[in-house]
């Protein structure tokens, strides 16, 4: 497992446009997530009319115990940027044809996996630490309490942020593992996460009322769910749901056995 | 001298195309063994088979009599059909990727690379290599493990022709280190020059396996010219051992049997009083031989 990791790791370090991704990755998070407080703030001053109850008693959007689970929400963008990463690591080791050199030169093809699920254990980690630092930045800068037991409220958003990540981003092995070309990988896994389930389940949910929880990119955004509403006084989860952690942890295992299966049964 | 390789009833199908049929084979240590078929007869997918990259329909094989694994892999240093990269990696960090792989501990990169010449462009990203430093980086890569076994698969393919003499060059000298080479080429002329045994694979099927002397010595040609060409061909007529005479480029061919050799007709001439301005031992060429087993199979 640990050579797998280093294997990984060597091809991944000397690759510049991956180390320039991640870079600007990293900077873009940090970036847009700074100046969240000031978007929301111009957005609201902006249209004081409707929000003038807001306007005085400010949002608590990134105060303590709160923030975790809204920041965690909001960057749920960010997690299609790892996953072209890692569609473009698996599609290049096809269209280059390194894959097969590698088994040539003797890698068994559970370790030539176990390698890719490292890159997937490294970039989850990452969004993981990403939005620690991040909510702990904001949340010192804009939060009215700071003691130690509100900051670690909540904090299990964190952990739900990181399997909705390591979920996403076995998916996206499985897409490139199964398609092995990069443009054709790209456009059909975020034509699937944006569009194909999103309007199958949006029909099946408002037109025919039937449940939707199965759904894999459902269920892995249901792990961290949209909590802003509750500061118009609706009801919302502001808790990670047992179940919601067991679907996608079933769709996480699902799409890595599959890619286990595509790698091991097919020539290449 | 043990088995390398031994490989029984190997078959793959790729849909109702058989690109290899039940193939029997065995390899011994030390030898240098030529596979020469012509382009699409199998040579590649036998090999793909035998290194874990293509399903095998049906049949066995094994590596130094111990199975089929992964990791015997790392034994065998093996480049097929092209040599396979990182293209955006320089010599260094690729052979570092194979050394991990093969988990060689203190690889001397420096040295291989100094072995195939490549040392100065080792820092350059193998994309801006032109295709003999390809080929010769993929050369170093397979000996990066020390191998006992090397497979080169068309290693010539598209090079110009110092580039093919110093890759074959290459090949020679690590022979001749002890090391068992399989050599995959549908040229002849590159099996000739370089293996010990060969075998003829058309349309996936094996159909010829010897040695390289053995069919090359089948029968023994010989060159020779005189300034009285009359005189030369009524001597070479009274011998019994030759079996043909022809004239050849401005030359006469004789076919010779096999215990008849050139010092012996040299010293026939010689006793006839007739002094040969040219005599040379010419090998029968592998070609006609290859042509000769191709067609025999029709």
């Amino acid at each position: 497992m640990i050579k797998a990791i280093k294997l990984e790791w060597l091809k991944f370090k000397s690759y510049k446009p991956f180390m320039i991704i991640l870079a600007l990755f990293v900077l873009i998070y940090f970036a847009v997530g700074l100046s969240f407080k000031k978007v929301i703030d111009w957005f609201i001053e902006e249209n004081a009319e409707g929000f003038s109850f807001f306007v005085d008693s400010g949002l608590p959007i990134f105060d303590f115990v709160d923030i975790w689970q809204n920041l965690a929400y909001i960057t749920f963008l960010f997690k299609y940027i790892l996953a072209f990463v890692v569609i473009i690591s698996i599609c290049l080791e096809y269209s280059n044809k390194t894959i097969r050199q590698n088994f040539i030169d003797g890698l068994s093809r559970t370790e030539f996996l176990f390698s890719k699920v490292g890159l997937i254990v490294f970039l989850t980690l990452l969004s993981g630490i990403l939005l620690t630092i991040l909510g702990l930045i904001l949340g010192m800068l804009y939060s009215p309490v700071t003691s130690f037991p509100f900051v670690i409220t909540n904090m299990e958003f964190v952990l739900a942020h990181m399997l909705e990540v390591f979920g996403f981003l076995s998916f996206a092995l499985f897409v490139a593992t199964l398609i092995r070309r990069t443009g054709f990988s790209i456009v059909l896994f975020v034509f699937y996460a944006t569009s194909i389930e999103p309007i199958a389940t949006g029909i099946m949910k408002y037109q025919y009322e039937l449940p939707v929880w199965y759904f894999p990119i459902t269920s892995f955004g249901n792990l961290v769910r949209l909590p802003f509403e509750k500061y118009i006084f609706r009801e919302v989860q502001d808790y990670v749901a047992l179940q919601d952690v067991l679907v996608a942890s079933g769709w996480t295992a699902i799409f890595l056995y599959l890619t286990y299966l595509l790698i091991k049964k097919r020539d290449v | 001298m043990s088995t390398v390789l031994q490989t029984n009833q190997l078959t793959k199908h790729f849909g109702r195309i058989k690109a290899v049929q039940e193939l029997d084979l065995q390899i011994e240590t030390g030898q240098v063994f030529g596979i020469l078929g012509p382009n699409g007869s199998g040579k590649t997918t036998t090999l793909g088979m035998l290194l874990g990259v293509t399903k095998r329909t049906s049949g066995t094989f094994s590596w130094f009599e111990q199975g089929e694994g992964h990791a015997l892999r790392k034994r065998i240093g093996a480049i097929l059909e092209h040599p396979i990269f990182y293209p955006f990696l320089n010599s260094i960090e690729n052979l570092k990727i194979a050394a991990h792989i093969k988990d060689v501990q203190n690889p001397d990169f420096d040295g291989l690379l100094k072995t195939v010449g490549l040392y100065d462009r080792r820092l350059d990203a193998f994309k801006t290599y032109s295709l003999g430093m390809k080929q010769r980086l993929a050369i170093a890569t397979a000996l990066v493990s020390d191998p006992d076994i090397l497979i080169f698969d068309e290693p010539t393919n598209g090079l110009d022709p110092q580039g093919i003499a110093d890759i074959r060059k290459m090949i020679v000298d690590i022979a001749e280190m002890g090391k068992t080479i399989i050599l995959a080429s549908h040229l002849l002329d590159e099996v000739q020059k370089v293996c010990s045994d060969f075998m003829v694979l058309k349309s996936g099927v094996k159909v010829f396996q010897g040695k390289v002397d053995d069919v090359l010595n089948q029968k023994q040609r010989i060159e020779v010219y005189a300034d009285d060409e009359e005189a030369l061909r009524t001597a070479l007529s009274e011998v019994n051992q030759v079996s043909s005479v022809k004239f050849e480029y401005g030359v006469l061919v004789a076919e010779l049997n096999e215990e008849y050799s050139a010092r012996d007709l040299n010293t026939f001439l010689y006793e006839r009083g007739i002094v040969a301005s040219h005599l040379a031992n010419v090998r029968s060429s592998l070609e006609e031989q290859f042509l000769s087993i191709l067609d025999e199979d029709d």
